[in-house]
């Protein structure tokens, strides 16, 4: 055996080695790990402080109350500042959200895939999460983010009632953390890049208590959240109603 | 006379090259004369329609260096005018002014019994001095028109054809629709109003077809035009973030990715989650003289742009911009203007190489005559009788032909008049302003032939009258 034969013989093992490492891994586990450790099995509230910037519109903070009850897939939503829009809420029940305005009195239907209050997020990032059911890993990589080792996966859409059609993840070796997620048009555009560059443990749970999007198609316009009062108490069944919302702005 | 005599016994001699250069000339001026005409009534007929219908003469709006747009659509709504009541006071005693009315625009999604069903282009207008000003120009088919102080909104009939089409609810004055727009100042609005008519404009397409008229304090609301208003402009933006700055050595978020969080073990207070709700009330007040345009009607002999300059003159601040029609009607103006330039340049382009055709024919002529100019110097024929002879060759030709193609243009123009132009598609009916264009012949375009026609001529000489100039007796003898 020759010097080259070595060689050769020791790259194709290197290759089936990492191979083997990315064959090994249970990507839709993880997913649906992030997704479990994402959801909370108990009530959960808390406050999101929303920063947008914007080079066109200029920037623009809200102070959201969040509550979630991800058991039924609820959510609502209740601006508390600025004060011009006190007591606007979406509320998420059964299959449908609903927007409400407390100078009119009126709810209207919105969509999870709308932009939240112009946001660079959308009403769907408020609810649970359910990467492993909506979406199917059509390739796997490895890669490095900063100083973290991570896999890339790129998923495609199973239904169409998720915002994006396609989604590029980055999620830690260690830990399987969701840092980053590249999101798609169908036509493959570049829509937004959202970062999750912090987390908070709360009981068997990790949320990330930093959101960051930002807008793929508008220079430099992105908006942060910073997630903090988290609350798992138990909600009365009545915070996720209609009537609760227009109690509240009285 | 003689020369005359000389001209048209020349072009006689060369029937073919006569017919084949004035066919060219009658074709180009034929062309010229319908293009131009076409043209001209289709920029004609869309200012008519813009002005009486939509835009009136002259438009006063807030100044903003942002994009925006008057009908709806690409662009947004200005600022509101800041000096609305000195502008007001202003057109009162201005000479010229016959008419003004205010003016809101902005945009809604229009929702019943929990569906979308529609969105509209909602303009926001004062109904007595709107009528006064654009009397019977949005021609009711159902139900009344709004009255002064009254809410209530008047659908433009597409919208609501479209809502009966594709969900099978049929919309009639009395009932209630939930209006939905969203802006920056108090975010997403809902108002209830009730359906008071249905309506449409006279020959309107695309975007014009979808234009409803709304109280005003139901747009100031959904546009957010309150008394206290939210400066976001001048903020500084902030510096782009890398991913380093994340998940680097030194993340601006520290060394650890997750951190143990102490969750809030207090009860949350839900019913009073949002504290006293009654301060929102001083916020969402609304601006009652928050207007974005004035839409100005001119008495007959005053020009738009001597009123728009006096009023740009008159001392009221610099928090507001005078347009023309055309700017109101944004971009399909420009495109009719667009495609006028596009055939001048044709037109142009033609006249260039009608030029080159009829100076190489006759160079030719001229060459083929060098002893007939020889022995007509020779026996005394001054330089200028040689030129007079070929320039009146030339401007036989040219005026013969070039009034052959006048009367060819007419008799098209006229023959269009009668059947009608139709437009083929949802672009030329906004062009066209409708259906079909029945154009009218422009008589500046008849002028312009002319003149085109008589430079064609005189330029086309040019080079053949040198050449005829050069020709010496010797030299004509010679050649024989």
């Amino acid at each position: 055996m020759n010097v080259y034969s070595i060689v050769r013989t020791l790259s194709i093992v290197s290759v089936l080695s990492g191979l083997g490492t990315v064959f090994a891994q249970d990507f839709v586990e993880m997913l649906r790990t992030i997704d479990q450790r994402s959801n909370f099995a108990a009530d959960f509230a808390a406050t999101f402080t929303m920063e947008r910037i914007d080079p066109e519109a200029g920037e623009d903070n809200r102070t959201v109350q969040v509550f979630r009850r991800d058991e039924d897939d609820a959510f609502l939503l209740l601006i508390q500042k600025p004060e011009t829009q006190l007591g606007q809420g979406y509320l998420r029940i059964e299959d449908g959200l609903w927007f409400y305005d407390p100078e009119s009195r009126q709810f209207t239907f919105t969509s999870l895939s709308e932009a939240f209050e112009g946001s660079d997020a959308r009403n769907d990032d408020f609810g649970r999460s359910s990467l492993a059911d909506d979406y199917q890993i059509v390739e796997t990589r490895e890669g490095t983010l900063g100083r973290f080792e991570v896999w890339i996966i790129e998923l495609e859409a199973l239904n169409d009632e998720v915002p994006y059609p396609f989604k590029t993840l980055s999620i830690t070796k260690e830990g399987a953390l969701l840092l980053k997620s590249e999101d798609y048009s169908l036509t493959k555009r570049l829509l937004r890049t959202s970062f999750f560059p912090s987390y908070a443990r709360v009981g068997d749970n990790l949320i990330a208590d930093q959101r960051i999007f930002v807008d793929a198609l508008v220079e430099n316009k992105r908006t942060s959240f910073t997630i903090s009062n988290i609350s798992t108490t138990d909600l009365p069944d009545s915070v996720f109603t209609k009537a609760y919302v227009e109690r509240v702005n009285r | 006379m003689i020369l005359l005599t000389i001209a048209f016994r020349n072009l006689r001699e060369h029937k073919v090259k006569t017919l084949i250069i004035g066919s060219l000339i009658a074709i180009g001026i034929a062309f010229l004369v319908v293009g131009n005409s076409v043209m001209e009534s289709v920029t004609d007929g869309m200012r008519q329609s813009y002005v009486s219908n939509f835009t009136g003469e002259l438009i006063i709006r807030g100044a903003t260096e942002e994009e925006i747009s008057f009908i709806g659509g690409f662009g947004g709504a200005p600022p509101p005018l800041e000096n609305y009541t000195r502008i007001t006071e202003y057109l009162d005693r201005e000479p010229g002014i016959a008419a003004y009315t205010p003016m809101l625009t902005g945009t809604a999604s229009i929702n019943k019994d929990d569906q979308t069903l529609s969105f509209a282009l909602l303009w926001g207008i004062q109904p007595s001095s709107y009528r006064a000003m654009f009397e019977g120009r949005f021609e009711l088919v159902e139900g009344e028109y709004l009255k002064d102080g009254e809410e209530g909104i008047m659908l433009s009939k597409a919208t609501i054809d479209e809502i009966s089409e594709e969900y099978g609810v049929a919309l009639e004055p009395g009932d209630t629709i939930l209006l939905s727009g969203r802006n920056n100042i108090t975010g997403t609005k809902i108002r209830e109003v009730t359906l008071r008519g249905v309506g449409t404009f006279a020959n309107s397409v695309g975007l014009l077809d979808r234009i409803s008229f709304v109280d005003v304090t139901t747009l100031r609301s959904l546009t957010g035009l309150t008394s206290v208003q939210i400066d976001r402009s001048g903020q500084t933006e902030a510096a782009p973030i890398s991913e380093d700055d994340l998940f680097g050595d030194s993340s601006m978020f520290g060394d650890a990715l997750v951190r143990e969080t102490e969750t809030n073990a207090e009860t949350l207070d839900l019913e009073n989650i949002l504290g006293d709700v009654s301060v929102r009330e001083q916020f969402l007040s609304l601006d009652n003289n928050a207007w974005n345009y004035l839409l100005l009607e001119l008495e007959d002999g005053f020009s738009e742009a001597s009123v728009q300059r006096s009023i740009e003159r008159g001392g009221l601040g610099d928090g507001f911009s005078v347009e023309n029609w055309r700017w109101g009607a944004g971009f399909i103006a420009n495109l009719a203007f667009g495609v006028r330039n596009i055939l001048n340049i044709v037109i142009l382009v033609i006249a260039v190489v009608a030029v080159i055709i009829i100076m190489n024919t006759l160079v030719i002529s001229v060459t083929e005559r060098f002893a007939e100019i020889g022995t007509i110097r020779a026996i005394g024929g001054q330089k200028f009788f040689v030129r007079r002879m070929i320039t009146a060759e030339v401007l036989m030709i040219t005026i013969v032909f070039g009034v052959i193609g006048m009367a060819l243009g007419c008799a098209i123009i006229a023959v269009l008049n009668v059947a009608g132009l139709p437009a083929s598609g949802l672009f030329m009916q906004i062009l066209f302003g409708g259906p079909e264009l029945k154009p009218l012949l422009s008589v500046g375009s008849l002028f312009s032939s002319i003149v085109i026609v008589a430079v064609i001529g005189v330029v086309a000489s040019l080079y053949p009258v040198s050449v005829a100039l050069g020709i010496t007796p010797v030299q004509a003898m010679q050649r024989q």
